[in-house]
């Protein structure tokens, strides 16, 4: 699915080089900009492992020397992050069937293309209905 | 994974959902569907644990905190509702992990300060996750904790970040860590209420129950239960599986 959405200018942005040791870092900058939304505990720890797997997905398909460029905002009662990294893939590359099942299961759907060979994903995680803003 | 392999799993794994439901199905029958949903499913859980790998936990006990969500999920799951088991299954396993983590954090060794606020916000925590019936947000424990919200997102971290760090004490003042690694261990908390499950064992038949306090009470593992208790791994680990079914039928009534 082709990415429609675009991060804002007050899009946290988080880089680094694509290198699996650093998504913690990843991790933890969401996990701040997570709980801006007023996600709940769980939900922040769910931000947290999709962050792990969206970028291990990205980081397998790198190509050398690539970063991973994260932006990460809030809208409303939605979390979003726009993930991209810089790919030799022509076609958006089949992503890992277990990696996917978490990630999905976590977020809902993910979009993902490659534009001017960057792949790219998109997903967002809505705050528990219940939580009173 | 081709998308037609992937239909043809889902839908063997339906069909054996419908088994496991149906009321003809025997109970022996029963949990040989229960054990082969579980097997199946056991990569997932791997694939999960490994994500947790770096927090300083042995990774047997991660696997088999995952393993207990799991089996949880392919009890809980029904097929009717028209969800794949897996996006059912995640947040089960996910949470299972999560509480071990959260369970087992005595090990950990911070400063006092850091030590005492994590308390009140684990407190904060429970007590709110108790109150709203859902996880609370960290402004709502920072509220009730009395604490900065930064201070809640720190807590949280400090989870993530545990390492292991030598028993013997660093300053004078410092309480050595081993005083501080007791014998009970809230590991059955995973399960479910711990003080109703220590309460429950009684339910159970000597050996189980032997078994289930060598387990999550004495923190032996499985390998090192079998020998004491004399039989293979695989039995205790059928034994602690059954256990703990029958603990979470008691505590679901």
């Amino acid at each position: 699915m082709p990415i429609m959405i675009e991060a804002p200018d007050d899009a946290v942005e988080v880089g680094f080089p694509a290198d699996t040791a650093n998504m913690a870092i990843a991790r933890t900058v969401a996990a701040a900009v997570a709980a801006r939304a007023d996600l709940t505990v769980d939900q922040i720890e769910d931000v947290r492992l999709a962050i792990d797997e969206a970028a291990a997905y990205l980081i397998t398909h790198a190509s050398a020397d690539a970063r991973v460029r994260g932006r990460l905002w809030v809208e409303g009662p939605t979390f979003h992050a726009l993930l991209s990294c810089s790919t030799d893939a022509t076609s958006t590359p089949e992503p890992e069937a277990f990696s996917w099942t978490v990630l999905s299961a976590l977020v809902g759907d993910i979009d993902r293309e490659i534009v001017d060979a960057d792949l790219t994903m998109h997903w967002a995680l809505v705050r528990d209905h219940s939580v009173s803003a | 994974m081709t998308s037609s392999t992937a239909q043809a799993r889902q839908q063997a794994e339906f069909e054996l959902f419908e088994r496991l439901h149906a009321e003809e199905t025997s109970d022996a029958e029963r949990s040989l569907i229960r054990d082969e949903l579980v097997e199946m499913h056991l990569p997932l859980v791997r694939h999960i644990a490994r994500r947790y790998a770096d927090r300083g936990e042995p990774m047997d006990d991660v696997v088999q905190a995952g393993s207990l969500g799991l089996i949880s999920a392919v009890d809980r799951f029904d097929p009717s509702k028209g969800v794949a088991f897996t996006t059912y299954a995640v947040p089960t396993i996910t949470g299972a992990i999560r509480r071990h983590f959260r369970d087992t954090t005595w090990a950990l060794k911070v400063p006092r300060r850091a030590q005492e606020m994590r308390g009140r916000i684990d407190q904060a925590h429970d007590a709110l996750a108790q109150d709203l019936g859902r996880s609370p947000t960290v402004a709502e424990i920072a509220e009730r904790a009395e604490v900065d919200a930064q201070d809640v997102l720190d807590s949280m971290e400090i989870s993530h970040a545990r390492s292991t760090r030598t028993l013997t004490p660093q300053t004078p003042d410092e309480v050595p860590l081993a005083d501080r690694i007791g014998d009970i261990d809230a590991q059955l908390g995973q399960v479910e209420d711990r003080e109703a499950t220590q309460a429950l064992l009684a339910v159970l038949p000597e050996r189980e129950r032997e078994i289930v306090t060598l387990r999550f009470f004495d923190g032996l593992s499985q390998s090192q239960i079998a020998e004491r208790v004399g039989v293979s791994q695989m039995h205790v680990s059928r034994l602690l599986q059954r256990s703990l079914q029958r603990l979470r039928g008691e505590l679901g009534e």
